[in-house]
């Protein structure tokens, strides 16, 4: 629940931003990859903290990590447990998911 | 973006996320159509957009399904495997399957379920569920709409493991399918209460969706501002749906089911889907 409280904060402050930007109607998006964040990385931590899409894109990554963070938890909660087979079943499901992240991004 | 698309993006995400924590299910079905047709959005934005409101969907409702005890987390994991394992079967058969052909057979797939969803609550004893403490999976909760503590055994566990097998790959084939498939198999075939069944899906579907939502994040394929008017409703709608869902009695989100999966499927015999 915590990790949909702080994106959903996040996501909300970042519409804040950039509805209080001038002419944001037709503010043209940026596409998050490299060079994004590169042109980020150059910028001050004022204008980084005043740009809406830092909240937004940040408040989209914190919820898509909240299923690997239940995942965590629950591998966790099985291990108090002793019930090794399902800690297994966790493991294998967890590394089924690094894996086609990985070998998509590859792709 | 303007407040109207705002506001209208946000009331769409409202009702995928009702509907979502009422069904178990990604809310895809409605929300891809709705965003590409009203409000003209590319398609591989609009699923992207999709991909991620499923994650909003499953964390949100699963804080609460999981705290009372609803989501059977022990079925979810045992059928995510093969889930997944079938997302990813599907994505390499993808390219070698007629599309026609599978849209029919999902279709004819899904009819069936709904005939044995209804036989299901036409039963004497439909509100009877079998428990066998000796079970590899059983389940408890309380049931605050009939005001008993409901215990459960899974029966015919194999058959479910394959249907999830199905449901990830048809997931990876047509891009839908993992919580109109799991929910009926494991309620009609598994003997999973209803709620159970909606909340373990709930729980499933945001597993299943991320890796698919870090590919997008990664390709840049998420607009950053449909998604989160998206997942603002999501949020506020996933309330409303766990509210609902724990009041309303079995039958009538079963009901409520049956009627969805039969829309899609005459959906997907027309080519909509």
């Amino acid at each position: 629940m915590a990790g949909v409280l702080v994106s959903g904060t996040l996501l909300v402050i970042g519409f804040v931003l950039y509805a209080s930007q001038p002419e944001w109607y037709d503010a043209t998006l940026p596409v998050f990859d490299t060079e994004w964040l590169r042109t980020l990385h150059e910028q001050s931590i004022v204008a980084i903290l005043l740009n809406p899409y830092v909240f937004l894109y940040a408040g989209i990554f914190v919820l898509m990590l909240t299923p690997i963070l239940r995942l965590l938890i629950t591998g966790w909660t099985f291990a108090v447990e002793a019930d090794w087979h399902y800690v297994g079943i966790t493991v294998l499901v967890l590394l089924v998911i690094g894996l086609s992240i990985v070998f998509s991004i590859i792709h | 973006m303007s407040p109207l698309l705002f506001l209208l993006v946000v009331l769409s995400g409202t009702i995928t996320g009702t509907l979502g924590a009422l069904l178990g299910i990604g809310g895809g079905i409605f929300l891809i159509p709705v965003l590409v047709m009203g409000f003209g959005l590319p398609m591989h934005e609009a699923v992207a957009t999709s991909v991620v409101t499923i994650i909003a969907t499953s964390s949100a409702t699963a804080s609460v399904y999981v705290d009372k005890g609803i989501s059977n987390i022990r079925l979810g994991m045992t059928l995510e495997v093969m889930t997944t394992v079938g997302a990813v079967l599907g994505g390499i058969t993808a390219n070698h399957l007629p599309g026609d052909i599978l849209r029919s057979l999902f279709a004819f797939f899904l009819l069936f379920m709904a005939g044995l969803m209804w036989r299901r609550t036409r039963a004497r004893n439909v509100g009877a569920v079998q428990y066998d403490p000796a079970a590899r999976i059983s389940g408890a909760f309380y049931d605050a709409a009939e005001k008993q503590e409901v215990r459960y055994s899974v029966r015919r566990l194999p058959t479910s493991m394959m249907a999830s097998l199905l449901a990830g790959n048809l997931s990876g084939l047509l891009g839908i399918g993992g919580g109109l498939v799991k929910v009926p198999v494991m309620h009609a075939v598994s003997g999973v209460p209803m709620k159970a069944a909606t909340a373990t899906s709930n729980f499933m579907i945001g597993v299943t969706a991320v890796a698919s939502a870090f590919i997008y994040f990664s390709y840049g394929h998420l607009n950053p501002l449909y998604t989160a008017a998206a997942v603002l409703g999501v949020l506020s709608g996933t309330r409303f749906g766990t509210m609902l869902g724990m009041r309303l009695h079995s039958r009538t989100i079963v009901m409520v089911f049956i009627v969805l999966i039969i829309i899609v499927a005459v959906r997907m015999v027309a080519g909509e889907v």
